[in-house]
This record gives C-alpha cells, sequence and structure tokens, in this order.
C-alpha cells in the first residue's frame, strides 16, 4: 500500500513540476545577467534591484555589444512596452543614458501589474537600427 | 511549488479530498481550500502588508505634529473660500469617508467630475483622478483657487494666515518668515494668475518677489493640509482578520460564504487583482476602464436624429492631460516650492505621456470602504456597486482611447457574491477620533 501511494506522489509530483514549468518558463526574475540578440546587437540586461520589483521605479544595467563582441558606446535607445494581454503600455517613460565600455543604465522602468511584460528596445548605433524584446513576469 | 501543501505526509488526505469532491461532498473549508498562489494574492491586499507611510520629498514638514494641527484646522475653515461658506469638509466630509455621496463635488458650484475619498491619500503618487498632481500639498492649492469650489485667491488666504493669531503663531513655529502684507499697494487683497478680471490683473502687475512671497505662503498652506491629510489611513476590515488568521492557518468565521465566493472570483476569474491590488486595492496606475462620459449621454428630451448632428462636448481625456498639466505645475516636486532634490522626483520625470497609456485612463482607486462611498468613478456615473460590477461584466467601447477590458461573462449569483465581497472591506479610518471631526465644535 505505501508503494501505490508513493508512485501515485510522484506522479503527483511530475505533474506539478511540469505546470509550474510551463506558467514560469519566459520569467526574467532579475537575478541573472541575460541578453537578448538582435540583427546586429546583443544586448545584456540585469535588473539592479532583485528581485524586478512591483509597482517600484528602478534602474536596469545595459551592456550592448555588436554579434563579435565588441562594445558598442554612443547609442541611441528608444525604449517602449507594456502588457499584451491587458492592452496597455508602460506606466512610465523610461530613459537611457551611456557611461563608456557599451554600458548604459535603463532608468525609470516600472511595472504596475503582475502578469507578463514586454519591454521593447529600438536601437540606432553606427549607422544600423536593430530592434529586440525582453519578456518578464511578475 | 503549487499545492505544496500535498506533501509526503499529506498525500492520503489531499487523496480523500480528492475523493470527498468527486463523491460531490461539498466540503469547502476556508482555511485549507485557497492555493498558494491564491494566498499570496491574499496577503498582498492585507492591511497588515501596508509599508510605512510613503516619504513626501517636497514637503520637509510632512510628519511634524504642529504642521499636522494647523492643516486640520485649514482643512474645516469656511473662511477659506470666496463667500465664507466651503471648506475642504463641505465635499471630504468624515462621516462619508471623506467623499460627499453625490455625483459631482458641490461647493461654490458643481464640480467637473466626482469626489473622491482622501482616505490613504499619502500612499498615492499622483493625486486627482487625473494625476494632474504629485503630491497632497500640491494638489490642496487646486480646489482653494477653483472657482467651483473654494473659488478664491492665494492673496486672501495669504492674509487670512497672517491675520488669524492662532495660524500665525503656528505656521512661524512650524515654517517660520511669516511675510509682512500689510502694504495692499504691494499685496492686493484678491490676486491670483488662475482668477479672473481685476484679481488676475493685480496679481501680473506685483512685483516677481512679492508673487513668489505670496507663493511661498500659499505652498506652505498645502503642507500642512498635507500633514494633515497623511494622518488618515484606512483601517483594519472583516477582510483583513479573515486574511490573518488564513495566514495562521487558524478557522475564521469573518467572511460569509458569499463573501469567500465573492474573494475568490476577485482574486480569480474576475481579475479584479490586475488593478486593484495592493492593500489598498489599488497599483496606483492609471487604465482606462471605458467609464461611460455623463457629458457625451444623449439627452432624454432629445431626438437621436438631432443629437447624432449636434456639437459635443470633449470626452474627459483623463491622464493625457493631467500628466501634461503636473509637468508644466510651478508647484510640482521639481518646482522652485518644493522640498526635494531632482532625484527624489523620479515619477515625475519618468511619467508616460504617449496618448496610448495616458488617453481615457484613470487613476484606479482604492476599494477599502468602496460600499460606502458611492456614487462611482470620476464620472460619478454609476449609482451602485451592481451598477459597476454590470459595467465590468459586459464593457462597453471606451468613450475616448483603448479600453483594457474584456467581457467576464459572470452570472447574477457571481456578481451578487463579488458584491457582497466589496462590502467586506470597511472599516473605520485608522486615525485618533479628533482628527476626524472638526476642531471648531
Ligand atoms: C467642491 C467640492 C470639493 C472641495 C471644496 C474640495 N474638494 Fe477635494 N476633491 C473634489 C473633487 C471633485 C475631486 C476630484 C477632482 C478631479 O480628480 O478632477 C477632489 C480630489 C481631491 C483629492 C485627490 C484624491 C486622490 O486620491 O486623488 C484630495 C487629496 C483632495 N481632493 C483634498 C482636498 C482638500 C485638502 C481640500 C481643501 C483645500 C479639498 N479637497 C476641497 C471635491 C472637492
Ligand atoms: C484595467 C484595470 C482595472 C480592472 C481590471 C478593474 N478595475 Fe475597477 N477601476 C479601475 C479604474 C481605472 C477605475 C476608475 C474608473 C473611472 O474613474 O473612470 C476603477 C473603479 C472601480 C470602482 C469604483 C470605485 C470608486 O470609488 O469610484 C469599483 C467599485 C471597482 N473599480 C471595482 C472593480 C472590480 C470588482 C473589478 C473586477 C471585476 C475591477 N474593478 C477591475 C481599474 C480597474
Amino acid at each position: 500500500m505505501k508503494k501505490h501511494i508513493d508512485g501515485i506522489h510522484t506522479y503527483l509530483l511530475t505533474l506539478l513540476a511540469i505546470g509550474s514549468l510551463l506558467a514560469h518558463a519566459p520569467a526574467y526574475s532579475g537575478d541573472t545577467k541575460q541578453f537578448v540578440d538582435g540583427a546586429h546587437f546583443r544586448l545584456y540586461y540585469k535588473s539592479t534591484t532583485t528581485p524586478v520589483p512591483l509597482n517600484e521605479i528602478h534602474t536596469w544595467l545595459l551592456h550592448l555589444y555588436t554579434r563579435d563582441g565588441e562594445p558598442v558606446d554612443g547609442a541611441h535607445f528608444r525604449v517602449y512596452g507594456g502588457m499584451p494581454a491587458h492592452r496597455h503600455g508602460l506606466p512610465t517613460q523610461p530613459r537611457v543614458s551611456g557611461f563608456g565600455d557599451g554600458h548604459y543604465w535603463l532608468q525609470g522602468l516600472k511595472f504596475s501589474m503582475q502578469g507578463e511584460w514586454e519591454v521593447w528596445f529600438d536601437i540606432e548605433a553606427a549607422g544600423k537600427t536593430d530592434r529586440v524584446m525582453v519578456e518578464l513576469e511578475l | 511549488m503549487h499545492h505544496s501543501r500535498c506533501s509526503r505526509a499529506h498525500v492520503a488526505r489531499c487523496l480523500l479530498a480528492a475523493l470527498a469532491c468527486v463523491a460531490g461532498v461539498v466540503h469547502a473549508d476556508p482555511v485549507t481550500a485557497w492555493s498558494d498562489a491564491e494566498r499570496s494574492l491574499l496577503q498582498l491586499l492585507w492591511i497588515g502588508n501596508l509599508p510605512p507611510l510613503p516619504p513626501s520629498p517636497g514637503n520637509r514638514h510632512a510628519d511634524e505634529t504642529d504642521a499636522a494641527v494647523l492643516g486640520h484646522r485649514l482643512f474645516f475653515d469656511r473662511r477659506l473660500s470666496v463667500n465664507g461658506e466651503v471648506s475642504c469638509a463641505t465635499c471630504h466630509v468624515p462621516d462619508l469617508f471623506f467623499a460627499d455621496g453625490l455625483p459631482r463635488g458641490r461647493g461654490i458650484g458643481e464640480t467637473a467630475r466626482n469626489t473622491p475619498g482622501i482616505v490613504g491619500g499619502a500612499y498615492s503618487p499622483w493625486l486627482f483622478w487625473d494625476g494632474r498632481r504629485d503630491s497632497l500639498w500640491s494638489q490642496a492649492l487646486v480646489p482653494l483657487e477653483t472657482a467651483e469650489e473654494h473659488g478664491g485667491n492665494r492673496s486672501r488666504y495669504a492674509r487670512i494666515l497672517v491675520s488669524d493669531p492662532v495660524y500665525r503663531s503656528i505656521y512661524n513655529s512650524v515654517f517660520g518668515g511669516l511675510p509682512d502684507l500689510s502694504d495692499t499697494a504691494r499685496f492686493p487683497p484678491d490676486a491670483s494668475p488662475f482668477a479672473t478680471g481685476k484679481a488676475r490683473d493685480d496679481w501680473l502687475a506685483m512685483r516677481e518677489d512679492d508673487r513668489k512671497s505670496v507663493n511661498r505662503v500659499f505652498a506652505n498652506l498645502g503642507k500642512a493640509l498635507e500633514a494633515y491629510q497623511r494622518r488618515l489611513v484606512p483601517g483594519r476590515s472583516r477582510f483583513d482578520d479573515f486574511v490573518e488568521s488564513l495566514l495562521d492557518d487558524r478557522p475564521s468565521d469573518a467572511l460569509s460564504a458569499d463573501e469567500i465566493a465573492g474573494l475568490k472570483l476577485f482574486i480569480g476569474r474576475a481579475k479584479c487583482v490586475t488593478c486593484h491590488l495592493g492593500p489598498l486595492f489599488t497599483n496606483h496606475a492609471f487604465h482606462n476602464v471605458a467609464t461611460p462620459d455623463p457629458s457625451a449621454r444623449k439627452p432624454d428630451y432629445l431626438p437621436g436624429i438631432v443629437y447624432l448632428f449636434m456639437d459635443k462636448p470633449d470626452p474627459d481625456r483623463g491622464r493625457y492631460d493631467g500628466v501634461r498639466q503636473a509637468l508644466e505645475s510651478e508647484f510640482n516636486c521639481l518646482g522652485e516650492y518644493s522640498d526635494a532634490q531632482p532625484s527624489d522626483c523620479a515619477e515625475l520625470s519618468f511619467a508616460a505621456t504617449d496618448h496610448r497609456t495616458t488617453l481615457g485612463a484613470f487613476k484606479v482607486p482604492s476599494l477599502r470602504n468602496v460600499s460606502r462611498t458611492a456614487p462611482y468613478t470620476h464620472a460619478g456615473v454609476f449609482a451602485t456597486l451592481g451598477e459597476v460590477l454590470d459595467h465590468y461584466n459586459e464593457p462597453p467601447d471606451a468613450p475616448v482611447g483603448h479600453s483594457e477590458l474584456q467581457p467576464l461573462h459572470l452570472d447574477e449569483r457571481e456578481l451578487a457574491q463579488l458584491e457582497a465581497f466589496l462590502h467586506s472591506l470597511d472599516s473605520t479610518a485608522d486615525a485618533p477620533a479628533e482628527l476626524l471631526e472638526s476642531p471648531f465644535q
């Protein structure tokens, strides 16, 4: 009998594990540095507040590289986004400022609801334009 | 992580519970019938999770007792109006949870929008339905100079502070340096940039530094009013008692079965917590929920065809105009009457202005005590909570901008449960009793 329950137990746990994996797959929690690739650039991003806070203005650190790994300075960023499921945009207008060696601060980000968010970056540098998107779940 | 309560030792019990459900035995144990995800949402809504008051960087006197004493008197002082009959408490009535029970406020005239309650307002980074001010102190200056509300002007108010001995003494001990306004050639009795006619001309004719001295007194009047209003925070409701028991795994009869069912809908299928989240039941953001615009409603006496071809008033664009006014206000966080450093003004500096985010969006109101603050929304268009819920259940198109709502498909019984739950959020303000009544009685 004990064995039988153990079997069911394992089965239940497996189901639950799969369930939570599916539910949390795209989450960017802010704990680690991650990157997205565009056609020309690779953008690393890392929240300076972890986990990414709900309803609090905070800052991310960005690193911009060419696809060959050269840091890119002097890039111009346009940042926008929102919650596609709820048809609304970011509650703030974040801004990006560079400080050399491909490093930038992304200031003024705020996520005012739980759920899935998208942050889009239109990047213009060295005569090239690119667009990348970061998905996160709060 | 979900259902982690089904640990090894509990497997048999969980299986039994599942079997009981299959057998149709309704055993809705209110303590155990909540998932971890639901529990964490309840915790986010619980009043025990209300953080300490956020600082008010623009007002270095915001938490001084004397400033609050002054603000308390000013809040109830009807001399601060053009006819001596209107005070803040005319519309923000303590017994009505600091609202007024009317579709639109009534002072000297009728206001354009509904009067919100102000308890807990200190937690809001933006004030007014459209967030056209970024602090409680700068907010208070607006009704004082609005023709339909107090109808007076800053020069007159500064004079009242100077001439009333009680005010003069508290003012000087808190802010210091109340100016001498006795020279009426330099300081006309009625003057303001927002006045019309002579009072406006007189303002424009004043020397710039004299205008600044009056502005400083006026701003401090707002800062005292803020110090008072910061002391008005919501108290515990039955809902909070229920959550506290739940988090401690104790049984609770604080909520009825219908209220619990309504709460489940509120944090679940009805998706209310996408916006009404946090211990004040608001994310303090601006959203477009397609509230009908009363000014665009066809009057009953007009035939439809006539109305169709008539010039109609512009619909209320809400946050779209509000954010622009906040950015322009000389009394904002970055302005010269603010005590803040620019780095304290992130909300203002990073405010979104694009039309996609702001057009037709209004501030998400707190739902604490919502059963007592009818009628509802910025426009005061819904007389009852039932009407609000019918709106969410089958939302119309937005009068302006894009609605964020989708139909909920709740049935009558579920709507009644949701409404029952909203009544469990009643509480008295968590403030000393003397602050909840006029100091002049
Ligand atoms: C004639 C009625 C009336 C009077 C008098 C009045 N108010 Fe209001 N109050 C309103 C209305 C209406 C609104 C909403 C207006 C809007 O959003 O456009 C409001 C909004 C507010 C808010 C914003 C609440 C929030 O959460 O956004 C605060 C705070 C407030 N009033 C405080 C005061 C103070 C302080 C005074 C006195 C100096 C005052 N009011 C006088 C009607 C009034
Ligand atoms: C997309 C965000 C959003 C969602 C989802 C939402 N609300 Fe609201 N709620 C608002 C906004 C914004 C207002 C103010 C609307 C206005 O003034 O026009 C509001 C107003 C209200 C009011 C009126 C309060 C007052 O004091 O006037 C009630 C009651 C209410 N909501 C309850 C609910 C319930 C119950 C649900 C779930 C069925 C819900 N809301 C879902 C954003 C939302």
